[in-house]
């Protein structure tokens, strides 16, 4: 008697278990797409598919003054973070290396996801033949926007998925959270500041922007790395500038 | 016969480069420089291949002239950009300042109940990233102005009806308005959201009730007093139990029913102007007084008389002391402070914002110096200019003690200022008496004197001393005799004892000028030496001593 007990519990606790999957995967969609439902949805794919490479790329990118391989940098903490404004010479403002910095970030972080994209459309592709679809695949163009609290990519790919039915698809998009609008725009107007003045009052912006921690660290040889954090999100981005830089002694050596 | 024996201590406190001469090398203008950065005035060497260069400054050129650049799709401005830079990355460049140009002229852009300082360009930007209506009125002339222009929308409960059903959500009016008349992008998500879908079969009444709270007993909504507490625009609110915002969050008007009718503004609620912070009673928190509406258990704080949330406390707290949240003040990297400046040492300006204490260093060499002023217990704090540079020029205590041009002291002993045969200028101190006496930096202004281009020789010279102590000697002991033993030195000098390492007071009977100890007179030289910059005897900001000899000694017969 006790044993038959046993398995009843045994058998209750197995349904229960298997109707907890069932209900998760019918009704979360993240923890759908893991087990494979993306498949039905490109859409979904991409998102899973790209999510990680972007984000990854905003933070690299983000970090070392809005390129991903900077140039021109100067070497903090062993982390080349790029010129957005620069002089070489003592007591003058700096000439602005970077007028317009949203546009080369997009472009970098583009250039950056590009390879993976076509990773991800040949995975897509892969997966949809595998799962018995007819599928035709045509490139198209990849924009990267960066947008007020989020990022967007764009692919103007066109996908054919022919089961019997046929499904077209002619344009992707993929949206990240990410502040980097935002802190873009505080580098901007600090990069004004340094190109008139040569200083900025940190103060100030954390005065009106309440979430904003701005971070200036003054280096031996006159240049300044400013990082910016979002309190809530904890996104940082970091850039150099040299302006006005004070020599040692009179500076006539 | 006696014969007097001059001899000289050349006593040169810190031993340090001879002066370079270093010939500048003739200046270009890169377009380009090897290391990447654009147009730099840098000797040929540097400037990079296939990139323009001129022997000129690059003030001087056309291809490095300095402008506007504008980013017309983002409709913003920027300043100091060379021509080739701003066009290469897509921008148009003007060869004029900002102020001149139409398209950076700064107006109010008005968009829904928000306004932003900005350019017409960026105005139509924004308003389409946000996909709403812009109004730009280039009559606003600053961003304050622009701000106060801007009325916010009444707000209140609207009551949205179905079937004798009232549900409730506290909106604007043009925000009711436009679920009234479907409007609204949201409209359709918001009544399905609240009726579960179906409203395409309902009859929906929608009426907005302004200044009421979706609690109030009379409009007989689904919505009743107190459904918790919430953060919202920095302060902490009540919900009722739809969820909605109702009044600042009070303990002592939970149960009061009128607190749960009407809309109470912010300065009619508990504790206005006050921080409240960590108060188990009040959620009118204040950023600028340094409170903060959060969930107590992630900030650390006590836990409410009713609810989750609290006024945070945004203060910080510095070596054992309390700093308001806002509050700018000043530190060095040494026990000594700057007016002991010692090589390396330099000020910081430490801030505390939001809880956190974030470290500002001024500017190297100690060419900006933190200082800071307070009102009233609250503390700011600025990198100002180290205007050292021309003290040792000053001729006077006066001149060389008024701070608003200069941050010089005052130090007695000798004068630093020599004539043109090297000889000492005395200065006129207060009383117009013409003393020995030296004007130097308050601050002393660090160099690279590790670095052979130094300029820290040049300086620091002239700061040296030459000082010249005077023996008798006969035949018992002569100029030989001495010279080897420095206690004979000691015994048998009659001026300028003081000079000669180790001299006590009284160890030479016939001394008649210049008997003070060796350490005293070390001690006053080092006090005008080490004030000329990270000169003479010193230990570093950490403690640790110097490699170089302090003395340069020479003996000298004169007939």
């Amino acid at each position: 008697m006790e044993k038959r007990g046993q398995v009843t519990i045994f058998i209750i606790l197995a349904i229960l278990i298997i109707a907890i999957g069932v209900l998760l995967y019918l009704f979360y969609p993240r923890i759908s797409s893991i087990f494979g439902k993306e498949s039905n949805n490109p859409s979904a794919f991409l998102q899973n598919c790209l999510e990680d490479k972007i984000e990854d790329t905003i933070v690299n990118v983000s970090l070392s003054g809005g390129s991903v391989n900077p140039e021109h940098y100067y070497l903090y903490q062993d982390n080349p973070i790029e010129y957005l404004c620069y002089t070489n010479e003592y007591y003058r403002t700096c000439v602005v290396q970077q007028p317009m910095l949203k546009t080369h970030i997009e472009s970098e972080i583009k250039n950056e996801i590009s390879e993976t994209v076509n990773e991800c459309f040949i995975e897509l592709r892969d997966n949809f033949e595998n799962n018995g679809y007819d599928v035709v695949l045509r490139e198209g163009n990849i924009t990267f926007e960066i947008l007020p609290e989020f990022v967007m990519v764009t692919l103007t790919h066109e996908l054919t998925l022919t089961k019997g039915d046929s499904e077209k698809y002619e344009t992707f998009r993929i949206l990240v959270d990410s502040e980097l609008y935002e802190l873009i725009g505080i580098a901007r107007s600090i990069l004004d500041w340094e190109a008139s003045y040569g200083d900025v009052e940190t103060t100030t912006y954390m005065d009106y922007y309440h979430n904003l921690k701005v971070e200036k660290l003054n280096q031996m040889d006159g240049s300044t790395i400013y990082i910016l954090t979002n309190r809530n999100t904890e996104e940082v981005f970091q850039f150099a500038s040299r302006s006005v830089a004070w020599p040692p002694g009179y500076g006539i050596s | 016969m006696n014969k007097k024996i001059l001899m000289l201590f050349f006593i040169v406190l810190f031993l340090g480069f001879a002066i370079n001469s270093v010939n500048a090398a003739t200046s270009f203008c890169c377009e380009k420089t090897i290391n990447g950065a654009w147009c730099q005035n840098a000797p040929e060497s540097e400037c990079a291949e296939n990139f323009r260069k001129v022997q000129t400054s690059c003030e001087a050129t056309a291809y490095c002239k300095l402008g506007t650049c504008v980013d017309v799709k983002e409709g913003l401005c920027q300043e100091n950009t060379p021509q080739r830079v701003c066009e290469d990355n897509g921008g148009a460049w003007y060869n004029e300042d900002k102020e001149q140009l139409s398209q950076c002229r700064l107006g109010c852009c008005i968009l829904g109940n928000q306004g932003a300082f900005v350019t017409q360009n960026r105005c139509k930007t924004l308003a389409s990233i946000y996909r709403i209506e812009s109004i730009f009125r280039n009559d606003i002339k600053n961003q304050l102005e622009c701000v106060m222009s801007v009325t916010s929308d009444v707000k209140g409960a609207c009551v949205i009806e179905k079937e004798g059903l009232r549900d409730c959500k506290m909106l604007t009016q043009a925000e009711c308005r436009d679920l009234q008349t479907g409007n609204s992008q949201n409209s359709g998500n918001l009544i399905g959201d609240l009726f579960n879908g179906d409203e395409d079969e309902l009859e929906i009444k929608i009426s907005f009730h302004e200044g009421y709270l979706c609690s109030a007993d009379n409009l007989a909504t689904n919505c009743g007093p107190r459904g918790g507490t919430i953060c919202h625009e920095e302060k902490v609110y009540f919900t009722d139990t739809c969820g909605n915002i109702a009044n600042i969050y009070d303990y002592s008007r939970r149960n009061n029913a009128e607190y749960w009718t009407y809309i109470v503004n912010a300065e009619n609620s508990c504790g206005y102007g006050q921080s409240n912070a960590e108060s188990r009673e009040c959620g009118n928190c204040n950023y600028y007084a340094g409170s903060i509406c959060k969930a107590y258990r992630e900030s650390g704080s006590p836990a409410p008389l009713y609810g989750e949330h609290i006024c945070a406390d945004l203060s910080c707290e510095y070596k054992g002391e309390r700093y308001e949240h806002g509050e700018v003040w000043c530190d060095t990297n040494t026990r000594e402070g700057l007016d002991f400046a010692l090589p390396g040492s330099e000020s910081f300006k430490i801030i505390c914002y939001n809880g956190e204490i974030t470290v500002e260093p001024c500017d190297p060499w100690r060419a900006t110096i933190c200082t800071a002023t307070e009102i009233e217990g609250f503390s700011y704090a600025t990198c100002r200019a180290n205007l050292w540079q021309d003290c040792t020029s000053q001729k006077n205590e006066q001149d060389c003690l008024n701070d608003e041009k200069r941050d010089c002291i005052w130090i007695e002993g000798y004068s630093v200022l020599k004539d043109d045969e090297g000889k000492e200028l005395k200065l006129k101190n207060l009383e117009e008496e013409e003393i020995r006496a030296s004007c130097v930096p308050k601050y002393s202004p660090g160099f690279d004197f590790w670095n052979s281009q130094s300029e820290s020789s040049s300086i620091c010279d002239i700061g040296e001393y030459y000082c010249v102590v005077k023996y008798k000697y006969n035949i018992f002991r002569d100029k030989e005799t001495i010279e080897e033993k420095r206690e004979l030195q000691r015994k048998f000098c009659v001026e300028n004892c003081k000079c000669i390492p180790g001299y006590e007071v009284g160890d030479a009977k016939n001394c008649e000028k210049g008997c003070e100890s060796n350490a005293k007179f070390i001690e006053s030289v080092q006090g005008i030496c080490g004030s000329m910059g990270d000169c003479g005897i010193s230990v570093n900001y950490l403690g640790n001593e110097g490699y170089y000899e302090k003395y340069e000694i020479d003996f000298t017969e004169i007939e």
